[in-house]
């Protein structure tokens, strides 16, 4: 017994070392890539806004409750998904929004957003629409 | 002559560690993670064993339980109930980097906590020393990767770039001190200055194995580093520091005790040997 904890422990040991020597993600192990990627002045990610009868709005995923707030994950995989695939996300962000805002939502548009943090500019193009409402 | 006993400061360090636990336990607003639809669930890691996110009463009820047995185990001196909270925290903190994110807040303490409760309820000196080096080795190794990956992805320029400069510019919607953030992102060398240190902290790691007496130090400008990081950007890295300081500074402690001679009965003697290299020592006594 004691034999296989030792054991067990240096594998765990040899585990973490491969994982940050190649940046293999399988959580609880991981390749520690925290912050490795230089940033530019120019930032690139995508934006999800939805439409209501006041207008368009970003949906507001600091008031929404914290199941929600890993959305630049979901929106980075879902710019890889086909149309319907996106569709059980995007139905999930305009029920929560409805709630939120009080007036239903009737499309989400994702926008891909190039921040210009030196000018404070940004440029925007519609990337997708989804979620839309039966009429 | 034979070296002191190395289980005391191994006993502090599992104590303190389930403390660590029992807080973040208590405290981590895991409960936030419920009610999260399930086409939004990306799970990893545990979070791969439960096919929906949990419910409010298996969440709080894995919190309960593992405060519980860290409690149990504080008062008992038991592992089982120890073993149990870890498995807890595993599981929560697994379940919160399902939402999308892959979080590292809690990984450090899960994967140093580990070949400490390896080591066994009551371990022998080898047990014990085999257990701490191992929590050691772990908690440089992940600042010797996160040093690797930076100066892999991005070369010296992660830190001889504005390149701290924009992440602070980035991330200053969390900052808790948004002047401190906007005092740095105006001040180019500044942010230089400290990405330099960041960098030097990962990727020096490895010193502090080789010259344990350099512990303290590193643990001081850990704190420096994740307390700022909780300033500026609003990170919340509490966890991962608190095994830092727990684990380096104790196992420090082991390898200050095992190279201190011992007494015929197995006392520590005041009297280091003067001027010689001792089997298990690093650096020379000093006379």
């Amino acid at each position: 017994m004691r034999r296989v904890r030792r054991l067990l422990t240096w594998t765990l040991v040899v585990a973490v070392a491969l994982c940050g020597l190649t940046g293999l993600e399988a959580w609880p192990l991981t390749g520690w890539r925290l912050f490795s990627s230089r940033r530019h002045p120019v930032v690139l990610r995508y934006e999800a806004r939805v439409l209501t009868a006041a207008g368009e709005a970003r949906v507001p995923f600091g008031s929404l409750p914290h199941g929600y707030s890993g959305s630049g994950p979901v929106l980075e995989r879902m710019a890889g998904q086909a149309a319907p695939e996106r569709e059980p996300a995007c139905a999930a962000w305009a029920a929560a929004t409805t709630q939120a805002l009080g007036a239903p939502v009737t499309e989400v548009r994702v926008y891909a957003v190039e921040d210009d943090l030196r000018h404070r500019s940004r440029h925007e193009t519609l990337a997708w629409t989804c979620g839309r409402a039966a009429p | 002559m034979s070296a002191a006993s190395t289980r005391p400061p191994f006993a502090a360090v599992r104590t303190a560690l389930a403390v660590v636990i029992g807080v973040r336990l208590a405290l981590s607003p895991f409960a936030a993670a419920v009610g999260q639809p399930q086409a939004l669930w990306l799970p990893r890691g545990t979070g791969l064993i439960v096919p929906r996110p949990p419910s409010v009463a298996v969440v709080v009820g894995l919190q309960l339980l593992g405060v519980a047995g860290v409690v149990l185990h504080l008062w008992r001196r038991r592992l089982t109930p120890f073993v149990v909270a870890w498995v807890c925290l595993l599981l929560l903190a697994g379940v919160r980097t399902s939402l999308g994110k892959i979080l590292h807040n809690d990984v450090l303490l899960v994967l140093a906590t580990a070949p400490v409760l390896l080591a066994g309820r009551d371990p022998d000196e080898q047990e014990a020393r085999t257990g701490l080096n191992a929590a050691a080795v772990i908690v440089l190794l992940s600042y010797l990767a996160a040093g690797w990956w930076k100066l892999l992805s991005s070369g010296p320029a992660w830190a001889l770039s504005d390149n701290l400069r924009w992440s602070l510019v980035a991330g200053r919607g969390g900052a808790r001190w948004s002047d401190l953030a906007g005092w740095l992102v105006a001040r180019p060398v500044a942010c230089i200055g400290l990405a330099c240190g960041i960098l030097t902290l990962e990727a020096g790691a490895f010193v502090v194995w080789l010259r344990p007496r350099l512990a303290p130090l590193f643990v001081a400008a850990a704190t420096l580093m994740h307390v700022g990081t909780w300033l500026v950007l609003g990170l919340d890295y509490f966890a991962h520091l608190a095994t830092v300081a727990v684990v380096l500074l104790g196992w420090a402690r082991m390898r200050r005790v095992s190279c201190r001679p011992t007494s015929q009965e197995g006392l520590p003697t005041s009297d280091p040997p003067v001027g010689r290299k001792t089997a298990c020592c690093d650096e020379k006594t000093l006379s």
